[in-house]
Parts: structure tokens; sequence; C-alpha cells
């Protein structure tokens, strides 16, 4: 274990005990940069932890604190794009793995796929925090459409079984990213820019999670949301300034490019954006952007809402928001089970823990009978008298 | 002149209780004596085995005869059940007189008119509920009642529910034997308990949970502006926790007494739950965040079936004096913070107003609706003893067949 507390960058917690205790972790050569990028934009943020196969890598990443993985797998050489190899690395060392996510709440991972570390690394990663009962969201980001096809089919493998596994999957796609910056600006300052937006969401939830906001997201909104959407999301960034820094914000949100230019809002069964702006923010502003967004959703769709107060934006407003994926919360809604790819599975060598209602039905006492006798409450085409817990596919921790 | 004392009898999912009092002045009742016993036979609200719930509710009225001393020969009845549903049907008619002044019997005709309709062979109407008039046409009054216009219209909320089911429970006071007085739906009665006349004004909603069934009445503008009832309650809870951790119905409603809360708490999370020995399978270990996972989700979809139900017309921002919640289920704990956040107004859980002689039960939200139907009956009584008068804001129109 090259955990590196040598050089004094161990993350100091602030003095408040915090409500719900989040750790960010980067895994895979993507993945470690991404949160060295994140780590930079707060000064104040949740513990961060770079891990990686390839100990070159690592040498030169200045996230927080780095963590060699399968040493005797990889000998400190990396995957080279293998995913079984990815696998075996993270199982060699997931013991140490399991040291950093004791007292966990929830753990956000980022990952590129299509490589090996990443894709094979992440379910065994996942599976193991799932068994210590620890909520997991992972932003994932896929390749460019002119990488490889061994690449994108890695990659496309790679993200069934997280989402499998996950509690929430973010989908960044490399595609995305060149609206993010001018045509003119390189590829690293496209990834900077998109880590930077990742960041702020990391770092609203983590400010509101672990603390508290003027307007409050609670874990249980954060479950909720995750629920709605089936597993996977998407995320958006907007930022405004000056005196129209409010429609602004809203416009730029809206366009983002990960939110399909705002579609992905219009659509959502189910969103949650933050405000995050400096201390002149007023009532009238949040209720601004309130109606502002809301008017442009669903009129049926779930909205969760947080504010927090960041002296360090004066004058600006961001908003990022997360927002359930119409496709996959229909999925789940229906209770169809996505299909399922078992060579990948098996490949990952996880189990898969987002058992199909049915087969949890199977275990539990017929809970359809607990109001035998009585007419069945229904309700938007479900049946009430089954546990809500079922419906909405809570997983308890000893099953 | 002796009153006469009225007896109320609520026959609840969990609890039938039968409460005895006399009204005073100012709308103040004196509750003389209450019996309550656990219910069988009951399921969300609807009677499912007569013999048993019959026995209960002969025990429940023995125990109150007893305490209060009263012999009771009728009672009101609180109605309950999912079956329950409201219309609102408008009907307007012309005022022929010359000057256009609006009389009484216009006002009663009005009313009458709009408060029938035809039915289903199955339903049965409980309440015509007058809740606005109209001058031509116009959005109007309160009383119309000389005024001038041409033409006048009333809105008018009938509450109707499934006939057979409404005899059935009609048909178990009748068993006991006890003349039937009145039924009114359970969500009126709750609503009549904890509301002061000024909360009606500025808009309340009263959600009473109780253990099979959910009713809710709100008031907006000093007129009842929505009003049901959802097959779903604190019972669901308990046969959730039940089925998720395993164990029985009784382990589980004495862990939701004592555990169950309505928002996560995170600080507790991974703590491991005591089960009492021999609950559930061997050697498996429960932990709290499971518990409040499933209470949790479970109120959190009840609330939400029922802010389905009132958010239309943007009613909720006109419910100025927030909701209050009465009912069993109220006692759960961080309730009132989770609807906060649902409902987005100020919650807060409901103590029966003006209530003497049973101090410790006026302060539980749960004899919320057998102490309201104690009001309803004063006040039905008073209306009746002056005349079918119009005015106040539930004419009765439905009587049981005796």
């Amino acid at each position: 274990m090259n955990a590196d507390p040598g050089l004094g960058r161990l993350f100091q917690h602030p003095d408040v005990k915090p409500r719900t205790r989040i750790l960010l972790m980067g895994l895979g050569g993507a993945g470690s940069n991404a949160v060295s990028n994140m780590s930079k934009f707060w000064a104040e943020g949740p513990p961060v932890i770079a891990l990686n196969t390839d100990a070159q890598h690592l040498a030169g990443c200045d996230a927080p604190r780095v963590l060699q993985i399968g040493e005797n797998t990889t000998h400190l050489m990396g995957c080279s794009g293998d995913m079984n190899l990815g696998r075996q690395a993270m199982q060699e060392s997931i013991e140490s793995i399991k040291d950093q996510l004791q007292d966990v709440d929830i753990l956000f991972l980022a990952v590129g796929l299509g490589g090996g570390t990443g894709g094979g690394g992440a379910p065994v990663l996942l599976q193991a925090a799932h068994k210590m009962h620890i909520m997991t969201l992972v932003f994932v980001t896929m390749p460019f459409s002119y990488e490889s096809d061994t690449r994108k089919i890695q990659a496309e493998h790679a993200l069934k079984n997280i989402s499998q596994i996950a509690d929430a999957v973010v989908v960044l796609q490399n595609d995305d990213l060149i609206e993010l910056v001018d045509s003119q600006a390189g590829i690293q300052e496209a990834f900077r820019k998109s880590d930077e937006q990742v960041a702020a969401t990391i770092h609203a939830l983590w400010h509101l999670l672990s603390y508290r906001g003027i307007l409050n997201i609670d874990f249980t909104d954060l479950r909720s949301l995750v629920q709605k959407s089936g597993g996977i999301c998407h995320f958006g960034y907007g930022e405004g300034k000056g005196a129209s820094r409010v429609p602004s914000a809203v416009r730029a949100l809206l366009e983002s490019p990960y939110l399909a230019k705002g579609r992905a809002i219009s659509e959502a069964p189910a969103f949650m954006i933050n405000i995050t702006a400096g201390p002149e923010l007023t009532m009238a502003e949040i209720q601004g952007i309130m109606a502002k967004i809301k008017s442009s959703s669903r009129p049926d769709a779930d909205l969760f809402f947080g504010a927090i107060i960041d002296p360090a934006l004066r004058g600006r407003i961001a908003l990022t928001a997360i927002a359930a994926d119409t496709v996959s919360a229909r999925k789940s809604k229906t209770n169809e089970v996505v299909s399922e790819d078992d060579a990948g599975m098996e490949m990952a060598g996880v189990t898969r823990t987002k058992e199909p209602q049915q087969d949890l039905l199977a275990f539990a006492p017929t809970p359809k009978n607990a109001f035998e006798g009585s007419e069945s409450t229904r309700f938007r085409g479900q049946d009430i008298d089954m546990p809500t817990y079922l419906r909405r596919g809570i997983k308890l921790s000893f099953e | 002149m002796e009153i006469t004392p009225f007896a109320a009898v609520d026959v609840g999912t969990s609890r039938i209780r039968v409460a005895v009092g006399i009204p005073r002045e100012d709308d103040h009742i004196q509750v003389l004596g209450m019996g309550e016993c656990i219910s069988s036979g009951i399921m969300k609200g609807e009677v499912v085995n007569f013999d048993k719930a019959l026995t209960v509710v002969r025990a429940a009225l023995e125990q109150a005869e007893e305490i209060s001393g009263a012999s009771i020969k009728s009672a009101y009845m609180a109605l309950t059940g999912g079956h329950f549903q409201t219309i609102v049907n408008r009907g307007s008619i012309p005022i022929l007189d010359n000057n256009m002044e609006i009389l009484e019997e216009d006002v009663e005709s009005v009313v009458e008119l709009a408060g029938t309709l035809n039915l289903p062979p199955d339903r049965e109407k409980v309440h015509s509920i007058c809740q606005h008039y109209f001058l031509d046409d116009h959005r109007a009054v309160v009383n119309p009642i000389g005024m001038e216009a041409s033409k006048l219209g009333a809105d008018v909320m009938i509450v109707h529910g499934n006939r057979s089911r409404i005899r059935n429970a009609v048909r178990l006071l009748k068993t006991v034997p006890l003349e039937v007085e009145d039924t009114p739906v359970a969500g009126l009665c709750s609503a009549l308990a904890v509301l002061q006349p000024e909360e009606k004004v500025h808009g309340a909603l009263v959600i009473d949970i109780g253990g099979g069934t959910t009713d809710f009445l709100g008031y907006a503008d000093n007129t009842i502006a929505v009003a049901g009832s959802l097959g779903v309650g604190g019972d669901h809870i308990t046969k959730d926790i039940a089925c998720g951790l395993r164990i029985s119905n009784d382990v589980a409603e004495a862990l939701k007494e004592q555990r169950g809360t309505a928002i996560v708490d995170m600080t507790q999370r991974l703590q491991r739950l005591d089960l009492p020995e021999g609950a559930g399978p061997e050697g498996r270990v429960v932990r709290i965040g499971d518990l409040h996972a499933i209470t949790s989700v479970r109120i959190d979809e009840m609330l939400a079936m029922v802010k389905v139900q009132v958010e239309k017309d943007d009613l909720l921002q006109r419910f100025g004096s927030g909701i209050i919640f009465t009912g069993g289920t109220a006692h759960l704990p961080r309730l009132t913070d989770l609807a906060e956040k649902i409902f987005g107004v100020a919650c807060r859980i409901g103590k029966a107003r003006d209530i003497s002689g049973l101090t410790s039960a006026s302060t539980l939200p749960e004899y919320a609706t057998v102490l309201g139907l104690l009001r309803f009956a004063s006040r039905t009584s008073r209306r009746r003893e002056n005349g079918n008068g119009l005015m106040g804001w539930f004419s009765r129109i439905w009587k049981v067949s005796t």
C-alpha cells in the first residue's frame, strides 16, 4: 500500500462533525486525473483518493492521496486496456481499499471507461462498497467516438456492469466535451473544464449532505432521485454573473451539452438542482431560478432544490443539476430488467445485486396477502398494498 | 332542561372508540366517557368480519356507558375507506322575482339542484357541501340572500361512497342495536376537532393517518375545498416492516412505535437493531438503517399520494394555516419535518380544541376523529332544533334510513 502521508497532503476535516461522510475516489488514469483536477477546484471539500495500477501515472498525479493497486498483478505497470487485469488488480488490493471505506456513507467514484483499470476494477470496488452499506454514485466518462471499437465495446460492457451495482451512474460522453470550450482550446483544457463542472456538482452535494445549505437536500432526497432514475443520471452545469446572473445561469444550465441541450431536464421524471452563490444571494433569486427551471420541466417531475452560500462565488451564481434519465427511469418503473450480459458480468467477476423485483418477492413472505380480504389499494397503476421499499427497489443490508 | 348526551362511534382499523359527550356553549364539548378497544374484523376502515367487529363495538360501547353513566340508544358514526370520492357539481337557477332579489328559497333550491346528481346505483351520497355561490356566472359570495342577480349558481361538493360498504358499516351499529343518527366522513370529523374557525378562513389541510386509511379534508376561504380517503395507513408501515425484516406483525408494530421515523437518521444508520429473542431468522444482523428506510419510504409515498389529491388549483398555496396531522400515525417521529419538505407549507400535529372532561385523550391526535364526531353531533342537532337552516358548511341531505 503506497498511501502517501509523507507529502502531508492529508485532507483536513473541518471542526463540525459532518452529517453524512463522503469520500471521492478516482480510479484508473482518467479517474485519477479527474479527481486531482477536482481537488484543486475547492478549498475545502470531501477527502479525495486516486487509485491506479500504473505507478508512473500515480507518481505524477497530484491528488491529495494516492493508492497503488494490484502491485502483484500488474507489477506497477498498468493494465494496458485489459479489463480482466483491472479486475484482478482490484481484487488483490480490495482489503486496503475497504480500510479507506470505513465509516463512509456515500462514495463518489470517478472513472473513465474504455481502459482496463477503471472498467475492470470499478465493479469490484462498488460491490465491496455496497456490502459495506455505502451508497455509490459513479461519474463515468465514455470514450470519444473516434477511439477504437475495442475501447468503445469495453466501455459499454463496463458501463453495464457498473450500472447494475452502483446506486446511480452519471454518464458523461467525451464527445460532448468539445462543446464545453472554444474550438481553439486544446483537449486538456476541455478535460479541465469538464472536471471543474463535475467538481462543482460533487462539491455542492458534499456541502449539502455534510452540513447544511439554506435550502437543504439530504440523503433521503438523493436516494429518492436515484431510485426514480432507474440507475442512470445526467448532469449539467451553468454559471452566470452580473445583473442578469439568474437568467444567464439558467440558460447556461439548460444549454449544457451533458444535458442534451436541456432535453434531459425537460423530459426527466426527477432531478436535483443546486444553487451555489455568493452571500448576496436573495430569496427572490432562488425563487426566480426555481420558477424558470420548473417551467422548463415536466409538470409531474419530482424536483429537489438545494442552495448553499459560498463566499468564493461573490457576484456569481452556479447551478448544478443531476437529472434522472428518462429511458432508464421508465425501465425501472415498468420493472423491465435491463437485458443482462452474463458474459460481461462473469468477465467483471461480480454478482449482480440489483435483483429484479420478482426475485425479491420470492424471498419475501408473500406481502400481497398482507391485506387479504380487502380491496387492494391502487394508485397510478401500482398496488399500494405491496411494500413501498420493494416497489422502489430499496436494498436492505442483510439481503 | 336536561341535555341529552351524544354518542360518537369511530370504527377504526386499529381501535374502535366510543365517546359520550354533551355540548356546552361556544362549540365546547364536555366528554363524559370514552370506550376504546383494539379492533378486530376491520381492514382499511372497512368491515371484513362482521361478527368480530360487532363484539368489539359492543365492548367499547359498554366501557363508554359504564364510565359516562349514560345509556346509549343512538349514535353518530364516522365513515372511512378508500372507496369514498368527491365530485363538484354546479347548478344554477333563474331568479324570477321582479326585483331579482335572491331569497332564502332560491338558495335552498339551487343547493338542492346542484346537490342532485345521478350517481351509479352502487354509489351512495354522504354529504352535499356547498362551496360557493355565483351571481350571474361571476365568482361570488358566501351569502347571496338579499343580493340581486338574474341567475344564481352554486358549486356543491358531493361526497359519495360504495353503497354496500356504507350499509355494512351502518348495519354494524344497527345490530348492536343502536339507532344511527348520521354518518359523516372521518376526514370532516378530524377537521372539526382540531381546526379553529380562523384557520378555516386562512385555509388548512387536515390529514388523519389512521391504521388502515388516510383521510384528508382541506379548507380554503372558509369552504371545504378538497376531501378524500385513501386505503393506506399505519398498518402498511407495520406490514412493510414485518415483510422486510421477516418478523411478526406484533414485533413490527412495536418496532415501528419505538424506532420508526419519517426521515432516515444517518447517525444511527449502521447501528444494530435488537430484535426480541426468537423474532426473525437467527444469526442475522438487522440495521436501524433498514427499519428507517422501510418506514420512511412508505410514509413518503403516503404523503405524496395525498399531495397528488390536493395540489390541483394551486390549493396548497391557499392553506395559509398549514397542514395539521391527526390519527395514530401522527406519532411517527419527524413526520412533520418530512411533510414540510413534501408539501412546502408549515405542518404540525393536531390537538382537539375546546374539549373538557377528558384532557389526556383530547391532546392525542388519534382521538381527533371521535371527538370531532361529537362536535359534528352537537352542531347537527342544534341545526335540527333551529329548523333546517341552510347556513353552515355541511348541509346534511343524506340521512340513514331507519
